[in-house]
């Protein structure tokens, strides 16, 4: 065997890498992209870059070496496909696509975020609607309830935190 | 805006993952963002985090919503049906009554005698053109009764038989969630019942019993034949010194064999 092909990373290390942060890593690329089948595009050629040259990399860096070349492969085609004018100036909606190949959450994500919207105070809880269902802007928001700007911003922030907090994953800092 | 804190904390940090997310950043503030998302481990976790939390949220608010519509219109398609399609199932139902009356003698059609028995002389054009007129009728109703009963885009969502729904279980739930989810909105979306019934208005009456003939089920028309049938011994009734009818079998090639 030649020694290159000795130093390249060993598949079973890639396939443990893509089980443990794919899902993280899909949900980072649609939030700059907004568009699964791009983040999908990006998500693949992370891993194929992984196994092209993720053995010159530390083993306790991959994760962050990983994240890096996928937001660097995101940004790329952003500009490449001329779209970072349209996302910054006039971004598709944030729904979750149809067209996802994967879903972007998990069951216990729905079920830990369902509990926490429900313990939310009413107040909180209808700026989160207004917000992310309705989606509606903080300015139309404060307008509506006839609040100031930065109410509905904190209302807003707190309950975002509580949320935040409900995600099986979420590890205090 | 500018109403963002600029502590180093993990908080400020998911508040302005959330904010980038949710395009509430200024462009200036998105680009610095964006470099930032190129270096810090951080940053990138935290906006994984933000679309964890806004898509869950965004999940479960559609399903709130969905529990507090009414049933009325939760249930667009059975409320459209219940309009014309209930009234063409009951014509259709009265047709075959009629037709099953008029065979045991208990309905008296224009044209027959109280026995039911039909003149010899016009027995044989009165009850071609009555045949005719009444299988257009079922098959007329057969076929709206049968387009209000298909959603328009049964095919996508595995509504045409066991196969497509084999078909459809074989993705996940999610996407079969989406796909119904699609399915409903459309109907929530639009007057399905009265798009149909224009749809059925506009067809010609001539295209529709072309259809029919392909599409009516066989009970049907063998309900409509049955007036044939009935038709013949009432007239050999007034002649029953005429030529019977041979009683034969249909042959086969199987038979032998």
């Amino acid at each position: 065997m030649p020694p290159d092909e000795l130093e390249k990373l060993d598949p079973a290390v890639v396939a443990a890498l893509y089980l443990e942060h794919e899902a993280e890593l899909k949900r980072l690329l649609w939030g700059v992209l907004r568009d699964s089948q791009l983040a999908c595009d990006v998500l693949q050629a992370a891993f194929v870059k992984l196994m092209e040259c993720g053995h010159t990399t530390r083993a306790e860096s991959r994760k962050a070496w990983l994240f890096r070349v996928a937001m660097n492969e995101a940004l790329a085609i952003r500009r490449r496909q001329a779209m970072g004018k349209r996302v910054v100036d006039g971004l598709p909606s944030t729904r979750v696509s149809v067209a996802a190949d994967e879903p972007l959450i998990r069951y216990e994500t729905i079920q830990s975020v369902r509990r926490a919207l429900e313990e939310l105070p009413p107040d909180q809880r209808r700026i989160v609607e207004m917000r992310i269902y309705d989606e509606k802007t903080f300015a139309q928001i404060a307008q509506e309830l006839n609040i100031p700007l930065g109410t509905a911003l904190g209302r807003m922030r707190l309950a975002l935190a509580k949320l935040r907090q409900a995600l099986p994953d979420y590890q205090s800092p | 805006m500018n109403f963002h804190q600029s502590s180093p904390s993990r908080d400020a940090l998911d508040w302005r993952a959330f904010c980038y997310v949710t395009d509430e950043l200024s462009a200036e503030e998105r680009a610095d963002f964006e470099r930032r998302l190129l270096d810090e481990q951080e940053a990138r976790e935290a906006v994984a985090r933000a679309v964890e939390v806004l898509h869950a949220a965004q999940v479960v608010l559609a399903e709130t919503t969905a529990q507090a519509t009414p049933r009325s219109t939760a249930r667009p398609f059975l409320r459209g049906f219940s309009r014309l399609g209930w009234m063409s199932l009951g014509v259709a139902a009265c047709l075959l009554l009629a037709l099953g009356l008029q065979q045991a003698g208990w309905l008296v059609v224009p044209g027959a005698n109280q026995r039911g028995e039909v003149a010899e002389q016009d027995a044989p054009n009165h009850f071609d053109a009555a045949d005719e007129e009444l299988g257009s009728a079922l098959a007329l109703a057969w076929t709206q009764t049968r387009k209000l009963l298909t959603p328009p885009d049964a095919g996508a969502i595995g509504w045409e038989g066991t196969g497509a729904r084999e078909r459809t279980n074989l993705i996940s739930p999610s996407k079969w969630a989406e796909a119904t989810d699609a399915a409903s909105s459309r109907f929530l979306a639009e007057d399905v019942s009265s798009h149909e019934v224009l749809a059925i208005e506009n067809t010609t009456e001539e295209a529709l019993f072309e259809d029919a003939v392909v599409a009516t089920p066989t009970w049907m028309l063998a309900a409509v034949a049955g007036m044939e049938q009935s038709a013949q011994p009432s007239a050999e009734a007034e002649n029953p010194d005429g030529p019977k009818p041979e009683l034969s079998v249909p042959q086969t090639d199987n038979q032998e064999g």
